[in-house]
């Protein structure tokens, strides 16, 4: 009784992170600067080396060979406003660290004959960063979260002598990287307050699976065109490690008192559910001026929870339920031969969200997208540069309906989000 | 002039359609919060850690939720003119000085030494909170702060003199400062000071009420004259009140923590023959074995530790023969009994209706202060996924004294005022976020942390040094060491079976 043992209140569980959201953000489309342009309405038009990711058939069409290096700078700007009826969140803001991403992509083509196109890329297909700038209050829900992807796709196609019909089929190999942060509290007995006592760093390695693609383009007559593209759903199942640090409040009791509940190192096992995508294309020319609409359906209902699993203190191993769903983009771009060696682009793009609201936390916030895109291209002889420009904006998305709040972190607030990129691509035609 | 009377009529019927619009509520007065006075006692008042001082009074429910609605707190250079919520700051360590927790014990909780000095006595208008520790109803509307003859337990303590300063009762310098919105959580300490001192006596009808249960019809008619009296001078005035937890002896660690039971070191009772055994105290006047619920109210455990509450049977066995008031009664004001908590239970139970009936005939809302208790005690709070419990010094709700709140817990308590006012009045006022406790975030705790406050801690003061020297050099402390753990505890004889059979407390809170 004399020391009577202090209890603090920390759960092994709240050491770990207790949700992975991933949202359209998740899924990166901009894998090529003409295309980015034209608002990734790509998929029956797909005449460069980029179609490896866009519509593999497309490469058909390419009968020199070709590389085009590339890449995507990214960057978000994001604000957190708490809502005035949450305990918590309440007049607080929060945003994210600035990082600029830059999710690279390259492509070759070698022609066979006259019908046939080999071709590899590479590319990041998917990625998402949501660091958020201290202080922030939702850092016991997630301080930093980051998803690598790099893709590595030898892809085949075959075309009619005429050229009217092609098809192609990509093999997929995936590997990903995953980070999660976030910090633990615990009620400080001689300060009275919630002080960070740990962080918890979970670090997977980088882990893969396969894949594959097919796509069909169709050119019915000399103006207009159809293509159509399925990147199948892959699996990647993570090792990793999870790290806990203690961060000292400089009480002596205190800490000891953490310490004591602080679970070990140890290795954790996760996977992700990557969703297949369908894109549908159809694309008429008018003059000078190329129009594309396509439809994207990606099956983000496969993530449909989350779960962690703790090898050492399976005590603390994480089922979280995500019951996402599929989802639409729209887009629509155009590409006019404005001059000689002088390409102009313009795109717009709708895309939905797969997140349910009470999902929608600090580790991803996501939301329906609109996003105008336009870009330029200069060709002469066997260069090409490619340069597009997306201003992407995200519907402002709270989790409070109709007064109340729905988050299943007790995080409730509204986040608002805008993006910008530039794309950039060179080509070389030998 | 046609054309002026259609006008007229489409600016009636948009006057209509706009006057149909806005939601009706049904509340008192209306929700200008440009000038709140608060009513209450200690809790009103932002005592914690068993003081008052600067340090939670900005923290305390009043202030939190006038900060809430948009008004500064005054700082103690403030003059009558400023505008500003102004409340009695006491300078840190407070009055009494601020209990601080030294190390992980009960033993660990020890005052600060020495004793603040209020700052603002000159201040040149009524203070916007005037609420006084240990104000009862009888004190809210009587007590000046001039008086002689303590006829309540809270005119023996310093607290009206330097709060109300002799102008005037509270309610009396609540009305008459014309207050546009009045937060009065009033009669909690016509139960409450009973239950801490181990009471549940009536108060009976003449003076003096010193720590007994207000009549519950003496309750309504003087809980109606304290709104009444401000009504009259302020008819448009704002009002929000709030009930009390009637389930408070399982949710308070003040009258919760120790059963009066011998117990073993880690506060789990010792069992004989599977019973409990109970501690000695005062039944029905005479000295016998508590019965089985009692409990022995937290500045009493100090006495536990001498032996005291050791039922004579034992008292002469190993190892309660080496303890010097083993086989001693505890006395009955630090006990509570089962009969007391009934009694005192049903007392606040009936106190809540009489708040809900006057406060419903005025259109007046009532804070559910019962049901953040409840919620606290059921593990329905957290803040940054940390749960927020009613346990004793670990908890986050309660602090050091074990019967008032944290910064943390006063926070939640007025969400609780903040939430009655935007349901009854139609307002948006923020809650007042408990983020602002995370440690990193709250400039307050900084510094605090780099100030002369913390830094004390590892040094031990002069009465935690008394504390633990008179556990330490008790006789046979080292033998009972040894034969248990490093936990410390006192191991009973070969008598009973339990896991450790110990007995003994931790210090003086």
């Amino acid at each position: 009784m004399r020391r009577f043992r202090l209890l603090l209140l920390i759960s092994a569980a709240s050491l770990v992170v207790s949700g992975v959201a991933y949202g359209s953000g998740f899924s990166i489309f901009e894998q090529g600067a003409k295309a980015t342009a034209m608002g990734g309405a790509f998929a029956a038009t797909a005449d460069d080396p980029t179609a490896i990711f866009y519509n593999v058939a497309g490469i058909a069409q390419l009968r020199r060979a070709e590389v085009n290096v590339g890449g995507t700078a990214i960057n978000f700007s994001n604000e957190f406003r708490g809502d005035a009826n949450d305990p918590f969140t309440s007049g607080s803001v929060g945003e994210y660290r600035h990082h600029t991403f830059i999710p690279p992509n390259a492509y070759a083509v070698v022609p066979f004959g006259k019908n046939i196109t080999f071709g590899i890329g590479t590319f990041a297909a998917y990625g998402l960063r949501t660091n958020w700038d201290d202080p922030w209050i939702g850092r016991f829900i997630s301080r930093d979260a980051n998803v690598k992807t790099i893709s590595v796709e030898p892809a085949l196609a075959w075309q009619t002598d005429d050229g009217r019909l092609a098809l192609g089929i990509g093999a997929e190999y995936r590997r990903s990287h995953i980070i999660l942060d976030r910090n633990s509290g615990a009620f400080n007995p001689v300060t009275q307050r919630i002080a960070d006592v740990a962080s918890a760093h979970l670090n997977s390695d980088w882990d893969n699976d396969w894949g594959w693609n097919v796509g069909i383009l169709f050119k019915p007559t000399d103006s207009w065109r159809l293509g159509a593209s399925y990147r199948a759903e892959m699996t990647i199942d993570y090792k990793g490690d999870a790290n806990f640090t203690q961060i000292p409040t400089g009480i002596p009791f205190v800490d000891a008192g953490v310490k004591a509940q602080l679970p070990p190192n140890q290795k954790i096992n996760t996977s992700i559910n990557f969703p297949a995508t369908a894109v549908g294309g159809i694309a008429h020319t008018m003059g000078k001026w190329d129009v594309e609409a396509d439809v994207t359906h990606t099956t983000w209902s496969r993530f449909k929870t989350l779960n962690i699993n703790f090898e050492t203190t399976p005590a603390a191993n994480l089922v979280r339920p995500q019951n996402w769903k599929d989802t639409f983009s729209y887009r629509l771009g155009t590409n006019g031969k404005v001059a000689e060696h002088w390409d102009l682009r313009m795109g717009v793009i709708y895309d939905e969200n797969p997140q349910p609201t009470e999902g929608v936390g600090p580790l991803l916030p996501d939301s329906d997208r609109e996003a105008l895109c336009f870009g330029l291209g200069w060709h002469n002889g066997p260069f090409s540069v490619d340069l597009a420009e997306m201003v992407l904006h995200f519907k402002r998305r709270s989790t409070v309906v109709d007064g109340v709040g729905i988050s299943s972190d007790n995080f409730n607030g509204t986040y608002k989000t805008d993006a910008n990129l530039i794309g950039f691509n060179l080509g070389w035609k030998f | 002039m046609t054309r002026n009377r259609s006008f007229a009529r489409i600016t009636a019927a948009l006057l209509f359609a706009f006057v149909a619009a806005v939601p009706v509520f049904a509340a008192h007065g209306t929700a200008d919060f440009s000038h709140i006075v608060a009513l209450g006692d200690s809790y009103t008042a932002g005592f914690s850690n068993g003081s008052l001082n600067e340090r939670h009074q900005i923290y305390g429910p009043a202030a939190i939720f006038a900060q809430q609605t948009g008004a500064t707190l005054c700082q103690p250079n403030a003059t009558a003119t400023t505008d500003c919520f102004a409340q009695p700051l006491v300078t840190w360590p407070g009055i009494p000085g601020e209990l601080q927790l030294t190390s992980p014990s009960l033993t660990g909780v020890v005052a600060a030494p020495g004793n603040g000095v209020p700052v603002m006595t000159g201040f040149g208008r009524p203070y916007n909170n005037l609420a006084v520790p240990g104000a009862m109803l009888y004190d809210i509307l009587n007590t000046k702060g001039t008086e002689t003859q303590p006829v309540t337990f809270e005119q023996g303590t310093p607290y009206p003199q330097f709060i109300l300063r002799g102008l005037g009762s509270a309610t009396a310098q609540a009305a008459a400062q014309h207050p546009t919105f009045v937060l009065a959580w009033i009669g909690g300490d016509d139960f409450f000071l009973a239950a801490t001192s181990g009471s549940a006596k009536d108060c009976g009808t003449s003076p003096p009420f010193v720590q007994c249960l207000t009549a519950v019809d003496q309750f309504k008619t003087q809980y109606a004259a304290v709104l009444d009296a401000i009504i009259a001078a302020n008819p448009n005035a704002g009002f929000v009140v709030g009930d009390f937890p009637a389930a408070v002896f399982t949710q308070m660690p003040y009258t919760s923590l120790i059963p009066a039971v011998v117990l073993d070191t880690t506060l789990k009772p010792v069992l004989n023959n599977g019973q409990p055994i109970p501690l000695f105290g005062i039944v029905n006047g005479a000295p016998a074995g508590l019965p089985l619920g009692s409990t022995v109210l937290l500045p009493s455990a100090t006495k536990l530790l001498s032996g005291t509450g050791i039922p004579p049977q034992l008292a002469s066995l190993p190892p309660f023969n080496q303890l010097p008031n083993a086989g001693k009664p505890l006395a009955d004001s630090d006990v509570l009994t089962p009969a007391e908590q009934a009694a005192i239970g049903a007392r606040i139970t009936a106190i809540n209706a009489a708040i809900k009936d006057v406060a419903s005939a005025r259109n007046i809302p009532v804070a559910d202060v019962s049901g953040l208790f409840t919620r606290l005690a059921t593990n329905k709070v957290s803040v940054a996924g940390v749960p927020i419990t009613t346990a004793y010094i670990t908890g986050g709700a309660f602090g050091l004294d074990g019967n008032h709140l944290t910064d943390l817990g006063y926070t939640l308590l007025a969400n609780e005022f903040i939430k009655a006012t935007n349901s009854a009045y139609g307002t948006h006022i923020p809650l007042a976020p408990t983020s602002r406790f995370l440690q990193n975030n709250d400039q307050a705790t900084a510094d605090a942390l780099s100030g002369n406050n913390l830094t004390a801690i590892p040094t031990f003061s002069a009465e935690a040094v008394k504390v633990l020297n008179l556990w330490n050099t008790m006789p046979g402390q080292k033998h009972f060491r040894s034969r248990h753990d490093d936990d410390g505890g006192l191991i009973g004889s070969g008598t009973f079976t339990g896991p450790g059979q110990t007995v003994g407390s931790g210090g003086k809170q």
